[in-house]
């Protein structure tokens, strides 16, 4: 009795893991087919990489506790999905890596563990994320789970949605390539259309029935509460981010701010759609 | 009461985590323990010496209409030098005879990539010179 109900959760968790692998490659693929993803594999400040690997950690551990593929009772059980997510970003990404001839023989250790590694970051979210998307079961506890979070987990979901589109434009040259190409009025107007969006995106979470908004909240009280809130948040993970790629490595302030609120313009949508997605 | 917390019980098995999951939660773990080593290490070196490029001739051979001449760019300097110029020249008694280039867009520290050089003379009846010319930070 005890073995067949080892075997079904052993069962359930194979099926699981075929699931992260399709999420993990779903989220990942414009990253994995974007050639500056594999230059900053070997030359991004290695420090910055092995950063980037830690913050996920508590990040995977926090979005399997909202969304994850396994149904988590315990804190424990989140830690080892976040794990199990690196694993499954880890094979992914060598594998498709190594397909795409991006891996050869006779390379320095240190360039395929850091084209694999930095690949693997975003391939974890995919396979986190996975259950949520690609459908499973028990949807009434999840939303049950939803409910509850309260406050600290909204501003957690924008912060994951931020990151992740964040994450996928920000490797590239065109971010600060865009912001070269603007005025200052041209990036302050960006600015308020990231706001604006992002206001749009959070009334249509309040008819979406998700947020704790009731309908005579007055609208400034949502404007600061989710909105500003939710575009700070975006402007900082685009910072970090772009810090990351040492895309603000010998840029005045000016070209800092200017690029962070380009690559925030993303984010921000990622922030006020993850409400609503996830 | 106590049939609640039976209940909670038998749930709390049922949510527990299998045993296949631990297994590539621990593959994880060490993937994830790995890379932060092998980064970390990398980063506390602290090597920052400049590239450190030389060329070398792999083959040549003739092509349709002139001649390949294929070589491989070997960085050994502790930073990777972006498009690395390569230069080649076919020279007869100190006088050029013929010039080509090819750029490599990144040559990691530590590592090779090759290149083609095009002649239209036989490199082989010229002195045949090659060697990095430039290259830009990432």
């Amino acid at each position: 009795m005890r073995v067949s109900v080892q075997a079904e959760a052993n069962r359930k968790f194979a099926i699981g893991l075929a699931r992260a692998f399709g999420g993990a490659i779903i989220f990942a693929l414009p990253l994995f087919m974007t050639m500056e993803m594999w230059w900053l594999g070997f030359h991004m400040d290695r420090f910055r990489l092995a950063l980037l690997m830690i913050v996920f950690l508590p990040i995977l551990a926090g979005l399997s506790y909202f969304t994850g593929f396994e149904e988590t009772s315990r804190p424990i059980d989140d830690v080892v999905d976040a794990f199990v997510a690196y694993a499954v970003g880890f094979v992914a990404a060598a594998l498709i890596l190594l397909l795409f001839g991006l891996l050869e023989p006779g390379m320095p250790f240190d360039e395929v563990i850091g084209k694999i590694a930095l690949q693997a970051v975003p391939a974890s979210i995919g396979a986190v994320l996975a259950r949520s998307l690609l459908g499973g079961e028990n949807k009434h506890e999840e939303d049950d789970k939803r409910r509850g979070m309260g406050y600290a987990g909204e501003t957690f979901l924008m912060a994951v949605g931020a990151l992740f589109l964040a994450f996928n434009v920000a490797p590239t040259e065109e971010m600060v390539l865009i912001a070269y190409q603007m005025t200052e009025w041209y990036v302050l107007a960006l600015a308020a259309l990231s706001l604006l969006l992002m206001h749009a995106f959070v009334f249509a979470v309040q008819f979406h029935g998700q947020a704790d908004l009731s309908p005579d909240t007055p609208w400034w009280s949502a404007f600061i509460r989710f909105t500003v809130v939710g575009y700070a948040i975006a402007l900082l993970i685009s910072l970090y981010v772009l810090w990351s790629f040492g895309r603000t490595d010998g840029m005045d302030l000016a070209h800092i701010v200017m690029s962070t609120v380009v690559l925030g313009f993303p984010a921000a949508i990622g922030a006020a759609a993850a409400r609503l997605i996830l | 009461m106590a049939n609640k917390s039976a209940q909670k019980d038998d749930r709390d098995k049922q949510h527990a985590a299998p045993l296949a999951e631990w297994v590539v939660g621990a593959i994880g773990l060490v993937l994830v323990a790995t890379a932060i080593t092998v980064l970390t290490y990398e980063a506390m070196k602290g090597e920052a010496s400049p590239p450190a490029v030389t060329v070398s001739v792999l083959g040549i051979g003739p092509q349709p209409g002139g001649y390949l001449v294929e070589v491989r760019a070997t960085n050994e300097g502790g930073t990777t030098a972006g498009e690395l110029t390569i230069e080649g020249s076919l020279s007869s008694g100190g006088r050029e005879v013929e010039k080509s280039e090819a750029t490599i867009d990144y040559v990691p520290s530590h590592s090779n990539r090759k290149a083609g050089l095009f002649f239209t003379h036989n490199p082989q009846d010229f002195e045949l010179q090659v060697r990095p010319s430039g290259y830009r930070e990432p």
